[in-house]
């Protein structure tokens, strides 16, 4: 009896019954994923993110990546591309507080995330990687919590699933006018599937559509009262 | 012992060109004591006016030139406030007259983790500071400065590499007077390798003593007697702008570089302060002074300069300034309510260690910050540049774009479109496309366009 109340007290065991976040959350400001989430992408840890490419997995994060810590830096390794600037703008981030690094291999874009969480000089890291060990992703997960930084590992889903010691796991999946997201593990909560985030990261020809539904319609009266 | 000399080739044409980055007029430092121009811009040398020429020579070169005075007096002070900032990155700093610095390097190496990051650092924060520079390592200043007047530029840090460096150097580019170059060439000796193989018993009976104490501490045979640099107690700062201005917000530029260096200057010491006086300089009255204060004592450059631009407006000047003073000597220690302060300093500095680092493995081009251009072209090299200002209204943009466009095959519908961007027929990259967005099959929101063959090209992601 005593040595179960000597394992209730540890501060590391969670029972599903006890809904408390302790961890700092960042926000990701779509409501449902919040609740989901129990507040949000944690604020120092390892979060996965399985997704292809193109279909807002990053717009999604950009209130998470404009709440600046003071004076931190924003590292994107690796990413598909070259990051434009007036994205960042159009995101409010601050760009001269972003950096990206084009490693010359996975090893090195891990090697490049674990030294900017280490440097205690980032907010978060975005690292794109095709493959990841679990004790890759453990020593990533430790370096982030002792530095209170956030590391967002982008897969693609036809990566080989191996289960990562991370604080959240999550894919996603294009869904109209938005994305859904499907939670497979998380610290501190159950897994939920199907979360819907709206996404408005593209323009699209509506507002045209729509005035040239309008002005044809105009014109069908004036023909009308002709 | 590993030295550094960094030999800065054009100091005052620098500091002149805060304002205008791409001058496209030449503009030239022309020392009148000695009739010659000291420093060139990339206008001026590519019109053909050289390091050396005289004032006649250079204007029969180019006929729309500007001509800065040299003034050794300034180029000290520009020099000095160039060691106060490398002095937050290194400790034995000793300056030249002749514009150049040497930084010892070896004793930086377990705080950087070796002697390349060290200097990485250095490189880096000079670079920030938009000055033209040549370097050389060695195991003494001397040997330092050798290599940087043969312009190696290049950071030898093992003693062998370093040995046969010197030995393929000129004997021109050593510190050797035009009367000793003379007794040597007379001896039939050419070149630093020989010099060096030379007894020093042979050379004691030829020559002055001087030049025996050089060649010592050329080999690394004696310890450098150096007076090192140490930064000032009280921030002072001065600029000289390159022309007078009559306007009062005009002079905004050179304020903000003194704010920003204020600002580095209170961070390192963990200190803060409620006032600043300014002086503005004329031609031939009496400089005015201003003193600006802070309700709460600030360190912040973007802090001092809101306060500051409310002086600017006000501000109307009785005649041309021709520089402007920023002292603050009334600093305070931080107190508990800042505490935060403590932690941007270690960022700061944890920053500039975490890019250093990264650039020694990755390469310095593996490392970059994305700016917005005044260019309408995605990934255009312009993007890469320092002026530039922000166009929030972009939403069209997307987040990611590939390096080069590649063939367009996915299925899809067009959901966005068209933009034609048709621009650039001033340069060789002109470009004529028609931008689309479209929605693959998979659910993926791509960037494509077509070009003026009507072929199909996909160029970026929306993230």
């Amino acid at each position: 009896m005593s040595d179960l109340s000597l394992i209730d007290n540890h501060p590391h065991i969670w029972r599903a019954g006890q809904r408390q976040a302790s961890q700092l959350r960042l926000s990701t400001q779509h409501p449902a994923l919040d609740e989901a989430l129990s507040g949000g992408l944690i604020a120092d840890g390892a979060v996965r993110i399985v997704s292809q490419t193109g279909i807002g997995e990053l717009s999604m994060l950009t209130s998470v990546l404009a709440q600046f810590r003071e004076h931190k830096l924003c590292v994107f390794i690796n990413p598909p591309g070259i990051l434009q600037p007036a994205w960042l703008a159009s995101a409010s981030i601050q760009s001269e507080r972003v950096y990206q690094v084009a490693p010359t291999d996975n090893d090195a874009a891990l090697w490049a995330a674990e030294q900017c969480l280490k440097s205690s000089a980032c907010h978060c890291v975005l690292v794109w990687s095709h493959s990841i060990s679990p004790k890759q992703a453990r020593r990533l997960q430790v370096a982030a919590s002792h530095n209170n930084a956030l590391v967002v590992l982008y897969m693609p889903p036809r990566c080989r699933r191996v289960s990562l010691p991370v604080s959240q796991d999550l894919s996603l999946q294009p869904a109209q006018g938005g994305l859904s997201v499907n939670i497979i593990k998380q610290a501190q909560g159950w897994p939920v599937e199907d979360v819907f985030v709206s996404l408005a990261h593209v323009p699209d020809n509506q507002p045209i559509t729509r005035a040239m539904a309008l002005t044809g319609s105009a014109d069908s009266k004036m023909t009308h009262a002709g | 012992m590993l030295w550094a000399y960094i030999d800065f080739t054009a100091l005052i044409l620098d500091h002149a060109c805060i304002e205008q980055q791409n001058a496209p007029t030449a503009v030239i430092v022309y020392d009148d004591t000695h009739n010659q121009v000291v420093q060139v811009n990339e206008q001026a040398a590519n019109a053909g006016i050289s390091i050396g020429a005289g004032m006649a020579q250079a204007a029969a070169l180019c006929a729309n030139i500007t001509v800065l005075p040299f003034d050794s007096v300034r180029q000290r002070g520009y020099l000095q406030t160039l060691a106060t900032h490398v002095y937050q990155v290194a400790s034995d700093i000793v300056l030249y007259d002749s514009g150049a610095m040497a930084v010892r390097l070896d004793n930086l190496a377990q705080y950087y983790g070796c002697i390349t990051a060290a200097w990485q650092t250095v490189q880096t924060l000079l670079e920030k500071r938009n000055v033209q520079f040549q370097f050389g390592s060695g195991w003494s200043p001397l040997t330092a400065k050798l290599l940087a007047k043969a312009r190696l530029n290049k950071l030898l840090t093992c003693h062998r590499q370093i040995l046969s460096a010197i030995k393929r150097c000129e004997i021109g580019h050593s510190d050797l007077s035009d009367k000793d170059v003379a007794m040597f060439t007379r001896l039939g000796v050419h070149s630093i390798a020989d010099i060096l193989t030379l007894p020093v018993s042979e050379l004691g009976r030829r020559f002055k003593n001087e030049t025996l104490i050089y060649l010592n501490e050329l080999r690394g045979e004696t310890y450098p007697n150096v007076a090192y640099f140490r930064p000032e107690e009280y921030c002072h700062l001065h600029t000289e702008p390159a022309y007078e201005i009559s306007d009062g917000p005009r002079c905004r530029p050179w304020l903000c570089r003194l704010l920003e260096d204020l600002e580095i200057f209170l961070r390192v010491r963990n200190l803060v302060a409620s006032s600043i006086k300014l002086q503005v300089h004329y031609r031939d009255a009496a400089p005015d002074m201003y003193t600006i204060s802070s309700s709460t004592p600030i360190a912040r450059y973007r802090d001092w300069l809101t306060l500051t631009d409310v002086w600017l407006e006000t501000l109307t000047l009785t005649a041309p300034m021709t520089a402007l003073t920023l002292d603050c000597d009334e600093l305070e220690t931080i107190t508990a309510d800042n505490q935060d302060f403590f932690s941007n300093r270690h960022q700061y500095f944890a920053g500039q260690q975490l890019l250093s680092r990264l650039r020694t493995r990755l390469g310095n081009q593996a490392v970059w910050q994305p700016r917005i251009a005044d260019d309408h072209r995605i990934n255009h090299p312009s993007c890469h540049t320092e002026s530039a200002s922000a166009r929030a209204e972009d939403s069209i943009y997307p987040a990611l774009c590939m390096p080069e466009p590649g063939v367009h095959t996915d299925e899809g519908r067009i959901i966005f479109g068209p933009v034609r961007i048709q621009t650039g027929w001033w340069d060789s990259a002109g470009v004529k496309r028609d931008y689309f967005i479209l929605e693959s099959a998979q659910g993926s929101y791509l960037q494509i366009f077509r070009d003026s063959q009507q072929r199909w090209f996909v160029h970026g992601y929306y993230c």
